[in-house]
């Protein structure tokens, strides 16, 4: 039977009504969108092409959020759980989920292409692939099967749509662009047969864990300061006429980079001039 | 490991017609910076493709040192690219302490292959890289962008786009060829590249969106402009509440959520229920008679006039533009 896996992770909620460094103090616990749409495109590849859906969580996750993922619709899950060990590195759960693949030996796992509400740097679907000598299909947005391989659809920039193909088995690693449209059904969670695991039960230690290198190490967390918004500076190209245009609104009059520049009054010329430049600086329109 | 002893960073440099991308040439402003405060480390950029003067004048206006040369990468480039950086980092002279990858699609996917085929530790949406006696401390943003975490013992690092200020710091540069070896064989293969029709793609997957609000009346002008730069239509809710446009249109908390790179938000107020549908945006244009309209407070440009005659000025540029490039009949 084709075994469809999901990697699924838990992330924390930040856009509550506390101030983010308290809600890191005593978090909230919530799925990481990414992993939805992941499970959303598992399920879809089992209801096309039959098999089961397996959820996979290395690490502490809670309840609730376990639950959540379940009723997406999967048929069974995995928890993989080490008493003492809280803070896994990339390669910690990386390794766990190749061991368990392994096993399962699915046709496609499927892993969010990072956690965005966790510290998510996007490293584990990269490792897993690498440990398990698999392709690694990063940022899709759609699959489809044809015979032994995958195609998947990517969102790239510009407006393009990249097409890419690998032999199955492989690695999906699944956009914010996926779609989401089912609902977490509580009835759905409970028929899901789940198994709670530790690593012996992969034929791995804690050691060889504790052993895999990883030399990033986490010195401090300060509330990060909200990002300026790019604003857009006359270009020291623009004609004579632009220009005055730009400065009676006082525009090029204001400092380079300050709120005030940002604003063009002129004649719809001038302006249509203005915004097509500003959009071919920023290779939005060629 | 202690990386006191930092002789040489890396840095894969992407580069189009002749051009080297912006968020290239962040990373190769930050990788020069870092290697100066680390006491004179060497910047070895690497271009695949040929070898373009052009770049190389701009790869010395930036701070290159050095530039590796490696031919047009064969299949799925950031497949074949990463293979090949993976497998030169261990032959080069000095041998790099860290590779700098810009923050596009592409540099972060780069970045992530290198880390995970050579088993190093990296971050990405990095906003701030040092020095130090310990090594390279770099500050990234986590928690979707909410927490900054200040990490040490990076070896590859993925730089947020649109962080760094890109000022000149030329040097001599030399020029040499990226180690070639036996790399694996492809196992991810492009079948194809096509343009999304702006028509049908879901709002929250365009890339570029021009939404009308109720400062206009006409939705032709918007409709012909965004067919002619490939935007989506998208707009607020008063006007798919009148019938301007259609319902799955409409963009704010009670419709859809789009993130694109360009939103051009035209005759819109910018209440809040629609900015929460767009704020996410990364560039905002805004045309609208009134200076004080709370949307122009998002905004990169915003363009103080009315919208019909600026969307049909727009219309009458681009069709200009477009006559213009065409060759007159006869041209060889
Ligand atoms: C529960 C709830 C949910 C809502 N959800 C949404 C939602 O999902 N999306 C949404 O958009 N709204 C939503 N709204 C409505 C929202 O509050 C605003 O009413 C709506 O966004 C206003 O649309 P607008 O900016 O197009 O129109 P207006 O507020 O009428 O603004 C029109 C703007 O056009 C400018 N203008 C006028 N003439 C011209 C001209 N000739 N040229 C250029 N500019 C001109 C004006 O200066 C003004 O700024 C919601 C409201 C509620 C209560």
């Amino acid at each position: 039977m084709a075994v469809w896996m999901v990697c699924v992770s838990e992330g924390i909620v930040t856009n509550g009504p506390l101030p983010v460094m308290n809600a890191l103090k005593s978090p909230l616990p919530m799925p990481n969108p990414l992993d939805e749409r992941a499970v959303e495109m598992a399920t879809t590849l089992r209801e096309q092409y039959g098999g089961k859906v397996v959820l996979v969580s290395v690490g502490n996750m809670s309840e609730e959020v376990w639950e959540y993922y379940l009723g997406l619709g999967a048929e069974e899950g995995i928890r993989v759980e080490e008493a003492g060990l809280s803070e896994w590195t990339p390669p910690q759960v990386a390794r766990v989920l190749a061991s368990v693949a392994r096993t399962l030996r699915p046709q496609v796992i499927f892993c969010g292409e990072r956690c965005v509400n966790g510290i998510g740097t996007g490293w584990v679907p990269f490792l897993l692939g690498t440990y398990l000598a698999w392709p690694v299909l990063p940022g899709v947005a759609q699959t489809s099967l044809r015979e032994e391989t995958i195609q998947v659809e990517r969102v790239v920039e510009r407006g393009y749509r990249e097409v890419l193909a690998a032999p199955l088995p492989c690695v999906v690693s699944v956009a914010e662009t996926a779609p989401l449209t089912r609902y977490s059904a509580i009835g759905r969670a409970h028929q899901a047969r789940v198994r709670r695991t530790t690593l012996g039960d992969w034929g791995l230690s804690r050691e060889a864990l504790l052993s895999l290198p990883w030399t990033v190490r986490e010195l401090s967390r300060v509330q990060a300061r909200p990002r300026p918004r790019k604003l857009y500076v006359p270009p020291s190209t623009m004609s004579a006429a632009d220009r005055l245009a730009a400065l009676l609104a006082g525009g090029t009059g204001a400092s380079r980079g300050s709120q005030d520049s940002k604003f063009f009054e002129g004649t719809p010329q001038q302006a249509a001039r203005v915004i097509l430049d500003f959009l071919k600086q920023e290779g939005i329109f060629p | 490991m202690a990386q006191n002893a930092l002789s040489a960073v890396w840095v894969w440099v992407a580069h189009e017609k002749g051009r080297i991308l912006e968020a290239s040439r962040e990373a190769l402003i930050v990788a020069r910076r870092v290697a100066d405060e680390a006491g004179g480390a060497v910047v070895m950029a690497v271009i695949f493709g040929q070898e373009d003067e052009q770049v190389l004048a701009e790869l010395a206006t930036y701070g290159a040192d050095l530039v590796y040369v490696a031919p047009e990468p064969g299949g799925y480039a950031p497949l074949s690219i990463s293979r090949r950086l993976a497998w030169a980092w261990d032959h080069v002279v000095p041998p790099p302490g860290v590779l700098f990858c810009p923050g596009t699609r592409m540099g972060r996917e780069i970045g992530l292959r290198v880390g995970a085929f050579r088993g190093v530790g990296g971050v990405s949406d990095v906003v701030r890289v040092r020095w130090d006696d310990n090594g390279i401390v770099c500050d990234h943003l986590a928690f979707g962008g909410k927490v900054q975490c200040t990490v040490q013992g990076v070896e590859v690092v993925i730089l947020r786009p649109d962080t760094y200020r890109v000022r000149p710091a030329p040097r001599p540069l030399r020029v040499s060829s990226l180690p070639e070896g036996e790399i694996p064989a492809p196992d991810v293969f492009l079948v194809e590249v096509r343009k999304a029709d702006p028509r049908t793609v879901p709002l929250e997957q365009a890339e570029f969106i021009v939404a009308g609000g109720n400062g206009v009346r006409d939705f032709r002008l918007i409709w012909e402009f965004a067919d002619l730069v490939g935007a989506a239509v998208g707009g607020s809710r008063v006007v798919c509440d009148d019938g301007r446009l259609e319902r799955s249109r409409q963009i704010g908390e009670s419709g859809t959520i789009v993130s694109p790179r360009c939103y051009i938000a035209v005759g819109i107020s910018g209440a809040i229920q629609h900015v929460r549908g767009m704020q996410n945006s990364e560039i905002v244009i805004t045309i609208n008679t009134d200076r004080h309209a709370p949307i122009h407070d998002l905004a990169s440009l915003a363009i103080i006039g009315d919208a019909h005659a600026v969307l049909q000025a727009l219309i009458d540029e681009v069709r200009k533009e477009r006559v213009a490039a065409v060759p007159p009949v006869g041209t060889p």
